[in-house]
């Protein structure tokens, strides 16, 4: 299953996959991109099983990102790994199309209960 | 303590929670002193509200920088401490701080505050007079010692307006 990390922060990048490997996803395969303009460019070549993407993020946002997914009718499935996990954001998210939304700081658990849907 | 905004400010405890998502489960945080944003030593976060209006600050002691900043990335405890003593920071511990500072952000907010995000990560002497100021007058100020574990312990100051 291929994974695409959309974070503008290298460590971050690296801890979410550190936590998908300690909440027990196998045989899983990823792509990193720093903000959505690299994402974008990346899934237009090849589309990923799942995006796991920041939403703040320099040159384009993660809502952004996933306008721009939704305009193209581009199909995968995409959630917020974010700050923004306020009530109205989430809602925002949801709007938008979004199929989850994990809010930073996260753990193990909150990884597992919430992707397993989608990677287990 | 909320302000006029509804913004928190966070107490020991619950910093101690989130940094200890980042850290490790044996962070520690307590009570100190407030550390002075214009002082040559101090990184500065700035967060703003959606009509880009400064609302809250997040200062920190060049310790916690160093601290926090190599082990979100696992860096050796000496080239922590090499930064602290010689103020020449890896731009990978930068990086770092920026993000951490960004998941501070959410220590601010709860059910009924408006809503706050990440403006720009501050190094020491670069953060404007009127922000300086801005910080100086406000009453709502909060300092913290955290314990990295691994690493040491460091400042930080966190300020709503």
């Amino acid at each position: 299953m291929l994974v695409m990390i959309v974070d503008d922060s290298t460590a971050m990048r690296l801890i979410v996959k550190k936590t998908l490997r300690g909440a027990g996803f196998e045989d899983l395969e990823f792509v990193e991109a720093s903000d959505g303009v690299q994402a974008f460019e990346a899934i237009q070549k090849s589309v990923p099983d799942i995006v796991l993407c920041d939403w703040n993020m320099p040159n384009m946002t993660g809502m952004q990102l996933l306008e721009k997914l939704n305009e193209a009718e581009i199909d995968v499935d995409f959630g917020f790994v974010t700050t923004e996990s306020t009530a109205p954001m989430r809602e925002l998210a949801r709007e938008a199309g979004a199929k989850f939304l994990i809010a930073k700081p996260f753990t193990t658990e909150s990884f597992e209960q919430i992707l397993s849907p989608y990677l287990g | 303590m909320i302000n006029t905004n509804n913004f928190h400010l966070p107490q020991p405890e619950q910093l101690k929670n989130v940094l200890g998502m980042l850290f490790g489960n044996s962070t520690e945080a307590r009570d100190t002193g407030v550390l002075d944003p214009s002082d040559g030593d101090v990184f500065t976060a700035t967060y703003v509200d959606d009509d880009d209006q400064l609302v809250a600050t997040c200062s920190c002691d060049t310790a916690f920088a160093a601290y926090a900043g190599a082990s979100l990335s696992m860096l050796p405890v000496c080239g922590a401490r090499e930064m602290v003593e010689t103020n020449d920071f890896f731009p990978a511990v930068l990086e770092n701080l920026n993000e951490i500072m960004n998941i501070v952000s959410t220590t601010f907010m709860c059910d009924k505050s408006a809503h706050l995000r990440l403006s720009k990560v501050y190094r020491p002497s670069e953060l404007p007079g009127t922000m300086s100021q801005a910080v100086a007058g406000s009453v709502h100020k909060k300092g913290i010692l955290v314990d990295v574990p691994g690493y040491g312990s460091g400042a930080i100051t966190l300020v709503t307006f």
